[in-house]
């Protein structure tokens, strides 16, 4: 054990010199971690600048504040597209003294309500699309019956909390000032007031504006400050003449922008006469309050502050602005569901949403651009039919671009240039489908349409229409253009009764009928929904058709002889048109079933039953 | 030290014996040092993995968007991904020159055959970090690998299917995927490796350190560490050996924080399942399976490795049955210089297929120098 090794190592053993050299490896990590720590801060020095990482310096101080206060907004903008990009706070809450939300917060005049208006200025094009969709109108809806249930029948908080977080609010609002002065601006009230200004002098005072709208379209500015009432998009369109836009669509859209243009400046207009009456002009308020009615609310048609129509955060969330939670067929869930408008349930039975849930993790939902048959094809959401990028179009936020029925109305009715919308859809459904499929398919969704129409929508209205007429119902204003419903009401008013949708049963019966029941048909059948097409839809209709609404009827008309508000001779006009719709053809099953129907049914159960 | 006897049921002096433990000189090379030096890379993937997995969401929607989070926002983060990347390959080399450096002294041999066996077995398990660390990031390239390797496994014959299912943890490569990956990424390889590691650690603890030229051993005979020692063939542990393995560690921890400065931890673009980049590659210490799969039919490629995993994991004993028959121990060095040959060519054969991998590194290389 004590010999020396036959063959000595040649490395150097001594203790000593290893400690010098863990000494030196120690000094050169130590320099690497400082050179770490250099490359950090030079990393970081834009983010140092602005208080944090991709926060443009006017949005700072309000990133850095608002991380304690509000944390989530803050986390929700860090993830988003916008902080990628360095758009801060302020560019979109920034605003001027004399707007009405504007107010003083820490050195700079910030408006809470972010308006599409103010999307505008990087979105132009989107949204443009948007303001002359039927989403940026749907707060609008003042003269509909559902407005009449919610806000009256109901009562206004099961509208607020309710209808208005679908349709949108008018969000009106307190201006206080330094001096404890307040203004108020009741965002519904002045819409209506510009509204009726453009109504009575059109045009005139907005030079500028119809310029700055018209440019490229030689004359219309003239005609258009000619024109003595521009009360609608529609009295721009018939100023407009063939020549103005280059086609009938581009026409008709281009009158809505012009439409709302104009509106926009009035309500501007109209809204700073209003300060200035007050004395409020230039002053700067200190905080502002909103009415609670109308504040919060992301409804899609939101008439916000500046008359702007619309709010982006219905779908986009706010903060966070997901690309991919617009996409997702649960954003438009939100409010296209329930039993009067089940678009969402219907299409999760579709295969389309089967298709979607199966294969959600392949849908490349935050890709940009998300082209259907080229960023993805698993399956279609709402936004891919609706809206999305295709092969052979672009994106639209114009959501009524491909649709070509209304399925809304009692009745259903083609859209205008309703071909040139449904070929613009047809050529999304062409990504995935034959030309056959696609023909076939309008083919059956035509003819649930007009089956519903015809057997049973037309004559519930026939029925509906000729009660109003004899005065057997006080009828729905919307009813007063029918012949002789006029004359019934003057009638009712005698007897101290008003027009009332919604006062007797079979109007709830008929409101029921088209509104829940028809809308599921014909929804069922628009996005291949079968259960929705028909036990939910047609068989319910088929049923409060033959089972209330007629029977309803008769027993109605009854009682009104009885109680001497209608004649006997009224009473059979109604019961003359339910008899005229009952003897046709297609409800010939109410006299028993053929000898071949029954003995088809017959052999059916045997077989099968054997019963 | 009194304070300690008082409180601790232990005798102090079994560790300070421990810790005495007789090193052969020849450990004084300092490419002696390979061994711990997994250990101490082991040691900064742990670290630094705790701090990514901070951060990190297993999820396919979040997975690439925390990772672009961390490389981007959070402080230090784009440093510790990068030393967590580099000390992930810098383990695989450092394990590679460990088992060619074992196997060429015949380290292996008789009574170590079993440590050989686990050596083998914790390769497989820093292999296995690799492939599921890999896919993790979920930009295009290592989805798409995650997507080839899966693919390759369900062609193994019998429990291919099962397994690719497994991995999956689905159809395709998504939720359920990342969501194993993670927990083998971060539970089920560290547990395996640290049971692996303490067998290796015990067992060369118990036979020692393999003493070339010098008598083996025979089991049960009992180590005179004094006699050892003043033998001269022999220094300790501590502090001799312990300050060259401090030396190394202090190395690699400067190497790998200047390769994080030269060369950071890329991210490529989103995962898309619709869009197969061009140029799919594994990483390069799968270059020589890929390469294989290039060259024959899958099913003859997977037996061909399957065969090799098999020969070299129970290669001391094929060694052991070899020079009983034929006494020539020149014969298991040819073998492995035929091996490394393989390995090495089929490597570099990919490598140079892989065109994006010059392609790729120049930019980056002069685009962080200057």
């Amino acid at each position: 054990m004590s010999e020396t090794p036959a063959n000595p190592v040649p490395v150097h053993d001594d203790l000593k010199w290893k400690k010098v050299l863990v000494a030196i490896a120690a000094i050169l990590f130590f320099a690497t971690m400082v050179s770490i720590g250099f490359i950090e801060m030079w990393r970081l020095k834009p983010r140092e600048k602005s208080a944090l990482a991709y926060t443009p310096a006017d949005s700072a101080s309000c990133v850095e504040c608002h991380q304690r206060l509000t944390p989530g907004i803050v986390s929700d903008w860090m993830l988003s597209r916008h902080s990628e990009k360095g758009v801060g706070c302020m560019s979109c809450h920034q605003a001027e003294s004399n707007e009405p939300d504007a107010y003083e917060h820490y050195g700079s005049v910030v408006a809470t309500v972010v308006s599409p208006s103010d999307c505008n200025k990087c979105h132009a094009q989107i949204g443009h699309e948007f303001q002359i969709s039927h989403h940026s109108k749907a707060a609008q809806f003042i003269g509909s019956l559902d407005n009449f249930l919610g806000e009256f029948i109901e009562g206004r908080q099961a509208a607020v909390s309710g209808c208005m977080q679908c349709h949108g609010s008018a969000v009106s609002v307190t201006k206080v000032f330094a001096d404890n002065t307040e203004f108020t601006q009741d965002t519904g009230q002045l819409l209506e007031r510009t509204k009726t200004a453009l109504s009575q002098a059109g045009a005139q005072g907005l030079e500028a504006k119809v310029r700055e709208l018209t440019s490229g379209a030689a004359g219309l500015g003239q005609r258009l400050l000619a024109a003595k009432a521009l009360p609608s998009d529609k009295a721009v369109l018939q100023v407009m003449n063939a020549q103005d836009y280059a086609s009938d669509t581009q026409r008709e859209d281009n009158a809505k922008r012009i439409f709302y243009g104009l509106l926009l400046a009035k309500g501007q207009e109209l809204a700073r006469a209003d300060l200035k009456q007050a004395g409020a002009e230039g002053k700067l308020a200190k905080k502002v309050k909103f009415d609670s009615d109308g504040w919060p609310n992301t409804g899609i048609g939101r008439i916000n502050p500046d008359l702007s129509n619309g709010s982006c955060t219905a779908c986009h969330s706010r903060h966070k602005f997901q690309v991919s939670m617009a996409r997702e067929p649960e954003s438009c869930g939100k409010c296209h569901l329930g039993p009067d408008h089940p678009q969402y349930e219907v299409y999760n039975e579709s295969k389309h949403g089967i298709a979607f849930r199966a294969n959600r993790e392949r849908m490349n939902l935050e890709a940009h651009p998300w082209v259907v048959g080229k960023d993805y094809n698993v399956a279609p959401t709402c936004a891919t039919c609706h809206m999305g990028a295709s092969r052979g179009q672009p994106s639209t936020h114009d959501v009524g671009k491909r649709i070509s029925w209304t399925l809304r109305p009692a009745i259903s009715e083609k859209l205008e240039h309703w071909e040139a919308k449904r070929s613009a859809m047809q050529e999304v459904c062409s990504t995935c489908h034959a030309k056959q499929q696609v023909d076939n398919f309008y083919r059956q969704y035509d003819g649930v349409v007009t089956l519903y129409n015809e057997k049973f929508a037309k004559p519930g209205r026939d029925i509906i229409n000729a009660l109003a007429r004899t005065g057997a119902i006080t009828p729905s204003p919307a009813q007063m253009a029918v012949p002789g419903v006029a004359e019934a009401v003057k009638m009712l008013g005698e007897k101290g009764l008003n027009p009332n949708p919604f006062d007797d049963e079979v109007e709830w019966t008929w409101y029921l009928l088209w509104h829940h029941e028809g809308r599921r048909a014909r929804h069922g059948a628009s996005m291949m929904a079968p259960d929705y097409t028909q036990w939910h839809g047609m068989f319910e209709v088929a049923h409060r058709f033959y089972f209330e609404l007629v029977p309803q009827t008769r027993k109605l008309l009854e009682e009104r002889v009885h109680e001497g508000r209608i004649t006997e001779a009224q009473r059979a006009e109604v019961l003359k048109v339910i008899d005229g719709v009952l003897a046709r053809t297609d409800h010939a099953w109410l006299k028993g079933l053929s000898p071949d129907q029954k003995r088809e049914q017959m052999k059916f159960y045997k077989d099968r039953y054997n019963q | 030290m009194a304070f300690l006897r008082e409180r601790v049921p232990l005798q102090i002096e079994v560790f300070e014996q421990l810790a005495k433990e007789p090193i052969p000189v020849h450990m004084k090379r300092w490419w002696y040092a390979l061994g711990g030096t997994p250990l101490i890379c082991f040691c900064i993937l742990l670290a630094t993995g705790i701090c990514l997995t901070f951060y990190y969401i297993p999820e396919p929607k979040q997975a690439y968007r925390s990772v672009q989070y961390i490389t981007e926002r959070v402080y230090f983060g784009w440093y510790i991904r990068s030393m967590h990347k580099w000390a992930g390959n810098l383990m695989i080399i450092a394990v590679l020159l460990h088992l060619f450096r074992v196997f060429f002294t015949g380290a292996y041999r008789r009574p170590r055959e079993l440590n050989w066996m686990v050596g083998c077995g914790l390769l497989f398990t820093i292999l296995g970090f690799g492939f599921t660390g890999y896919a993790l990031v979920f930009d295009q390239l290592s989805y798409w690998a995650a997507q080839v390797g899966t693919g390759l496994a369900a062609k193994t014959p019998l429990v291919g299917e099962f397994f690719r299912r497994f991995m999956l943890g689905g159809e395709v490569v998504g939720e359920g995927t990342l969501a194993r990956f993670f927990v083998f990424h971060v539970g089920v390889w560290p547990s395996v490796f640290s049971a692996l590691l303490g067998i290796h650690i015990f067992l060369f603890r118990g036979l020692g350190i393999a003493d070339l030229g010098a008598k083996t051993l025979s089991p049960g005979e009992a180590r005179d560490h004094d006699a050892m020692l003043k033998s001269g063939r022999y220094f300790p542990f501590f502090p001799n050996h312990a300050m060259t393995e401090l030396v190394v560690a202090l190395a690699i921890l400067i190497v790998l924080t200047e390769l994080s400065i030269v060369f950071p931890a890329q991210l490529g673009p989103p995962a898309d399942p619709l869009n197969t980049p061009a140029h799919i590659q594994p990483e390069w210490y799968f270059f020589f399976q890929f390469q294989l799969l290039k060259m024959f039919p899958e099913h003859l490629a997977l037996g061909l490795q399957l065969v090799m995993v098999v020969i070299m994991v129970f290669w001391p004993f094929i060694d052991g049955w070899m020079l009983r028959r034929w006494n020539r121990a020149w014969l298991s060095p040819c073998f492995g210089m035929a091996g490394l040959a393989v390995f090495l060519g089929l490597t570099v054969k990919e490598a140079l297929h892989g065109y994006v991998l010059f392609h790729d590194w120049w930019p980056k290389l002069t685009g962080s120098l200057l």
